[in-house]
């Protein structure tokens, strides 16, 4: 490399970028003309951000936030409309308040769930009842664990299934206390079952277990959270916790998932909670 | 300035405005790497753009306002969350890219590109997002992210070089080829 070139490799990213440079554009394509390097440089970094702006597909915008803006936008200019509603709105939005803040008191929000357990709860009644619908719907495994890897920063490996009668129905990211969690929705005929995942080192604390149960050094947590029963556990380096109306059968419960198909290890010899 | 006598907002205003709403939503995506909070971002942001709307230049770009707007929030966002924060890829464990041998970029999928930024440590996933996704220009994406335009083109040339390790086992594998292990 000869000083020549020193002085324009740092400003090649800028040429491919189109940006101005401190030497020359001219000067600097000069340089390219006599110095395969460079050029061959140029060429691949063109061609990297070619396929990048090439591959880049962007996000669908959800029709429901779609409309969300545009009320925003159109509805909130300043229109005197607008401006004799005020007094109208401000009431409403008082009132709004008021009963925000009351049913905030008597059931707190996924966002505020301190613990696991509670933001599992939280996350399948949401989806249960619509109100924080699935981010995806997936059937596939593996593509949902490929889903979550580009969105959390931690790996969920979801296993294949082998029970005819459970299906994945996808996932969403949730939140606890500020970490971020996997939300893995399942249906076993007309039941809803939810798994939450979340790296062991950002649990936070758990409710008080009503019974629990030991397999394998591994040790499960039974507990009742708003009517419904979750089970939570940890193993690697993750923490799940698991919701159901119906309460743990057993090994019965674990063999939903760890099937012989599966590709997790069996769970022969796990018995009943004590 | 519109005030109580100001001219209604000029239509194009909104027109421009929501015909930007797909962008901040995808940056949204990709920066919080969340659906659900992308939205309340998105939501907010535009909520701020409309209500500061007299602060926005005709004649500058208002792709770059909007995102100047989005990056503040989620910093905020972030800031609230500095007490649990993300385990993420050491950018510094991240290796220039020297050499660069001939690749098949043509074979990037949308698939891998979405996971390879996603996998970006989040200084560097700002930079490659504003540029190499929405197409701001170095001084604009200093802008948004306040920080001089040196440390822009630094940040992205690590971006691109972290990007391109990241896409490089995937793409080979598109292409039907096999990945020589020798690095990006």
């Amino acid at each position: 490399m000869n000083t020549s070139c020193e002085s324009v490799r740092q400003w090649l990213p800028a040429f491919v970028d189109g940006e101005a440079l401190p030497l020359g554009r001219a000067q600097l394509e000069s340089h390219l003309a006599e110095c395969a390097e460079c050029a061959r440089r140029v060429a691949a970094l063109g061609g990297f951000v070619d396929g990048v702006a090439r591959a880049h597909r962007a996000r669908p915008l959800p029709e429901r936030l779609r409309r969300e803006l545009e009320r925003t936008v159109r509805g909130g200019g300043v229109h005197d409309v607008r401006r004799r509603l005020v007094p109208v709105l401000a009431a409403a939005a008082v009132l709004l308040l008021i009963t925000t803040v009351a049913l905030a008191a008597l059931r707190p929000s996924a966002a505020r769930a301190a613990t696991l357990p509670e933001a599992a709860v939280l996350g399948h009644e949401g989806v249960l009842q619509g109100s924080t619908p699935l981010d995806v719907a997936e059937s596939d495994p593996l593509a949902l664990s490929g889903w979550f890897a580009a969105r959390l920063p931690f790996r969920v490996h979801l296993p294949r299934l082998d029970n005819p009668q459970l299906h994945l129905r996808g996932g969403r990211v949730i939140q606890v206390g500020g970490s971020l969690a996997a939300l893995v929705v399942y249906a076993i005929g007309e039941e809803q079952v939810s798994l939450a995942v979340v790296p062991r080192s950002q649990e936070l604390g758990r409710p008080p277990a009503t019974a629990a149960e030991v397999f394998r050094d591994i040790r499960f947590e039974f507990t009742h959270l708003r009517g419904l029963h979750v089970t939570t556990w940890d193993d690697g380096g993750l923490t799940y916790s698991l919701v159901s109306s119906q309460p743990p059968q057993g090994g019965a419960s674990c063999t939903v998932c760890h099937g012989p198909g599966s590709g997790l290890r069996g769970v022969e010899g796990f018995h009943e909670p004590r | 300035m519109w005030s109580k006598t100001r001219p209604r907002r000029p239509a194009a205003f909104d027109e421009e405005l929501l015909a930007l709403a797909a962008a901040v939503y995808d940056t949204a995506v990709r920066l919080t790497r969340s659906a659900a909070m992308a939205e309340d971002l998105v939501q907010e942001t535009f909520a701020r753009a409309v209500a500061a709307a007299e602060r926005f230049e005709p004649g500058t770009s208002m792709r770059a306002w909007l995102l100047s707007i989005l990056m503040n929030l989620f910093r905020n966002h972030q800031r609230a969350r500095a007490r649990h924060p993300e385990v993420e890829l050491d950018e510094e464990a991240l290796p220039a890219v020297e050499e660069e041998p001939p690749l098949p970029f043509a074979a990037i999928t949308p698939e891998l590109l979405d996971g390879a930024v996603a996998g970006l440590p989040e200084r560097l996933r700002e930079a490659v997002v504003l540029r190499d996704l929405q197409g701001l220009s170095y001084l604009q994406i200093s802008e948004v992210l306040r920080i001089p335009v040196g440390t822009v083109m630094s940040r992205l040339y690590r971006g691109r070089a972290a990007l391109r390790k990241l896409l490089v086992p995937g793409v080979l594998e598109v292409a039907g080829k096999r990945f020589s292990g020798s690095g990006p």
